[in-house]
């Protein structure tokens, strides 16, 4: 049993060093920061917030003053891939986009985005740590918020689901319900109570909240069940176990509570038909607030429906045209580390997926299993540092038993590789079949090697936990078999 | 303090050592005739964070390496059991609202036949909210007090903060009938807002080495009563900590099967040795971190 862990207030208002003054030095920790080669874009950020740390707000205002809008996108999982499509989409209608492109979510990285933007900008995309989205949100004033899921991930940092849950309720109180407009899985019951609340509470001052629901709507794609790892099976109303009539990921669905009647509210924007095409493409129809649309993804995993659903949503609310948004999300390819596949020398590639949590990890299996691609190489790299989450155990509630199944052997490295290895054998692989390898850059001449020997193509799939995969890019990287990390910058765009 | 080796009795079929290289699909005799531990996992469905699962899985597998059948069983609130009818009772950890909402169902349905179970040497993990449930109560931040089993003399308060983070412990496993007691150290993850007081009558699972433990202060770690183990380490517990998985086999087994059966469960012997150096290994770096963590 658990203490609420109070929602943080915004930082005291105490007077720091005037904005014009901590820029330049702001900008030095930027030098310095690339010099030395830290991977975040985090870095002058926090050396801002520190000499003045009303600066969030301060830059917010800069930007709303020349009509800069703010969006922010939050969820536990896929909030990087939603984030970069939503930025490629509204490029491509012509907006010059500011966009966290490396993913640095928190108040520190959100501010070194914005200062390195400066007064450019038609809008601001920014991808949001979810436990940092109330500080953010109060000192941004954002004009969208995309609620994308809330799935169990990072207990040791959190606390627990459920204290996030109320933080976000807290956000969403905070938020004028006409200016703002909040784009929202209906799916995911936890988010859907939350702003359904959002909703009566500016129906009770007389007022209409904007809201725009988005879920999936094809019955032929849905789970057999719900997953061991769902998190939301009651209602966060009347604790009475939900009805799914579908479960798509996690526990998103098409639910409903017998226990008050409270059910899914009816998306606005919802995949009608979707066909999983191996790892390469995914094509879906999409009901757009009644109009018919036509999409193909170049990213794999119904879970990446989810994230286009998401940001279809929220454009189309912003008043990108079909026409646009289709092409340039087919353009879109995966962020960074998120079904990345990198060519390796003497034929072959080495696919790196990020895993985090139980459900995102039962996304991957299910979308290479689904892929029927050949797993035998396959690696597998687990660390606890803070960005994995120090706690080891959410692999245990993931259902990888069909990926050790078909893969027969496994390449298992990482500071906590034993610990995964267990996992496996208790999953059902023969203790032969963990092939420790705790180096992680020799763990991934093994898995190669395997690929080589053992499949036709040579391609391997790396499993990775967040530091393990800036890790192993890093060892890509200085192999020269990919570009680094800086290389990933987003491209300059031409107004129209 | 009780002694340990009073409280299994000689209830259930007596033990048979069985032949692990038997096929038991080409022997005609019926299944029954393996031995078997019956596992009640008690609401499941709400109790289940921190991989709860994977401690189940492991007890399954271990028992299958040394012949034995596994038969795992969920509760559902509103419905009791038997306290003779089950080897093994497991109570996981639960988040918030599904803990409370389960928590005076457990102490009205299932205290009396918990505390029996307890007393008749039946093999009992509970695990972080499972473990305060067992207890005689929590006492929450709004000052409401959730009722507990009552089976552990503790009493847990929310604390302000959570204590997080890798723990090490050292215990002592008393013997059971002529298996030898045991010392292990055992390493998990710790993640609680409640802090545990110890009454006079109960002795600690073990002693913290590193980490916080019940309160972050006495310096103990868990509750221990007969067979009945309580503690606040997950990760799992048991899979990193196998002589703590087969001591709770081995109570198991002697509930099942009289207590000679428990010297069945030897300390490694068939379990393979690639597995034994993973649990070698996953231990010392769990044990790593927690002597590296500062808190």
């Amino acid at each position: 049993m658990t203490s609420r862990v109070p929602t943080p207030s915004a930082p005291p208002r105490r007077m720091g060093l005037p904005l014009a003054l901590s820029r330049p030095i702001a900008g030095l920790a930027r030098l310095l920061s690339r010099a030395t080669g830290r991977e975040g874009g985090a870095l002058p950020g926090k050396v801002l917030l520190t000499l003045s740390p009303n600066a969030l707000a301060t830059l917010a205002r800069r930007g709303r003053a020349r009509g800069r809008k703010i969006v922010l996108v939050s969820a536990t999982n896929g909030k990087t891939t939603l984030t970069a499509m939503l930025a490629e989409m509204l490029a491509a209608d012509g907006l010059d986009v500011v966009h966290n492109v490396t993913g640095a979510n928190l108040r520190s990285g959100i501010a070194t985005t914005l200062l390195r933007a400066g007064r450019r900008g038609d809008i601001a995309v920014l991808e949001t740590d979810e436990a940092t989205l109330p500080l953010v949100a109060s000192d941004l004033e954002p004009d969208m918020i995309v609620l994308g899921n809330l799935f169990r991930d990072q207990l040791d940092r959190f606390g627990e689901l459920e204290v996030l849950a109320d933080r976000w309720h807290e956000t969403l109180k905070r938020l004028d319900p006409e200016r703002v407009t909040v784009v929202y899985a209906a799916d995911d019951p936890l988010i859907a109570e939350l702003v359904d609340e959002h909703v009566t509470r500016a129906a009770t001052l007389g007022l209409t909240a904007r809201v725009v629901p988005f879920g999936l709507a094809d019955a032929l794609v849905a789970q057999d069940g719900l997953p061991h790892a769902a998190d939301s099976r009651f209602c966060r109303r009347c604790s009475h176990p939900l009805n799914y009539e579908h479960s798509w990921v996690g526990h998103l669905g098409a639910w409903s509570c017998p226990g008050c009647g409270f059910s899914r509210p009816e998306p606005i924007v919802s995949a009608t038909h979707v066909q999983l095409d191996g790892l390469a493409t995914t094509q879906m129809e999409l009901d757009v607030d009644g109009e018919v649309v036509n999409l193909k993804l170049r990213i794999p995993g119904l879970y990446n429906v989810y994230n286009a659903v998401a940001a279809v949503a929220a454009v189309h609310t912003l008043g990108v045209p079909a026409t646009v948004y289709a092409d340039a999300l087919t353009e879109a390819s995966p962020a960074f580390g998120r079904f990345e596949r990198i060519p390796v020398p003497h034929g072959g590639t080495v696919t790196l997926l990020l895993v985090k949590n139980p459900t995102g990890l039962n996304e991957v299996v299910r979308t290479l299993l689904a892929s029927g691609v050949d797993v035998t190489a396959t690696l597998f790299a687990l660390n606890d540092h803070i960005a994995d989450g120090r706690d080891t155990s959410w692999v245990w509630d993931a259902d990888i038993e069909p990926l050790l199944k078909r893969a027969g052997a496994i390449v298992v490295t990482g500071e906590r590789a034993a610990e995964f290895g267990l996992r496996a054998v208790y999953g059902g692989l023969e203790p032969e079949g963990v092939l420790l390898e705790e180096d992680l850059e020799q763990a991934l001449y093994r898995v190669l090697e395997r690929a080589r020997e053992f499949t036709e193509h040579g391609h391997a799939y790396a499993l990775v936990t967040y530091t393990a995969m800036l890790k192993m890019r890093a060892v890509i990287a200085a192999q020269g078999w990919a570009k680094s990390y800086w290389a990933n910058e987003p491209r300059k765009r031409v107004r129209r | 303090m009780i002694d340990d080796d009073d409280v299994t009795r000689e209830l259930n079929p007596v033990w048979v050592a069985p032949s692990v290289d038997e096929d038991p699909l080409a022997s005609p005799v019926s299944v029954g005739a393996r031995p078997r531990v019956r596992i009640l996992h008690i609401y499941d469905r709400y109790l289940n964070i921190y991989a709860d699962r994977g401690n189940i899985q492991l007890l399954r597998m271990r028992a299958g390496w040394r012949g034995i059948d596994v038969e795992v069983q969920g509760l559902e609130p509103g419905e009791r059991f038997e306290p003779g009818d089950h080897d093994l009772l497991y109570i996981g950890g639960g988040q918030d609202r599904d803990q409370q909402m389960i928590a005076e169902r457990m102490s009205e349905d299932l205290g009396d036949s918990i505390k029996a179970a307890a007393e008749e040497g039946t093999a009992i993990l509970a695990v972080c909210g499972g473990y305060q449930l067992l207890g005689g109560g929590y006492l929450d931040t709004t000052g409401a007090m959730q009722p507990g089993v009552g089976l552990f003399d503790l009493t847990t308060e929310a604390g302000d903060t959570r204590l997080i983070g890798n723990v090490a412990i050292e215990c002592e496993l008393p013997a059971i009938g002529a298996r030898a007691a045991v010392s292990a150290t055992v390493a998990g993850f710790e993640n609680h807002a409640g802090r545990t007081t110890l009454g006079s009558t109960s002795r600690p699972l073990g002693t913290v080495t590193y980490g916080a433990g019940n309160d972050g202060v006495s310096g103990v770690e868990g509750c221990r009563l007969h067979h009945a183990v309580g503690t606040y380490l997950h990760g799992p517990l048991l899979p990193r900590n196998p002589e703590l998985a087969d001591w709770l086999l081995a109570a198991a087994l002697a509930h099942a099967h009289g207590v000679d059966a428990a010297a069945h469960i030897d300390t490694g012997g068939v379990v393979p040795g690639p597995v034994r150096a993973l649990e070698a290994r996953a231990r010392a770096a769990s044990i790593e971190r927690a002597k590296a963590e500062k808190r």
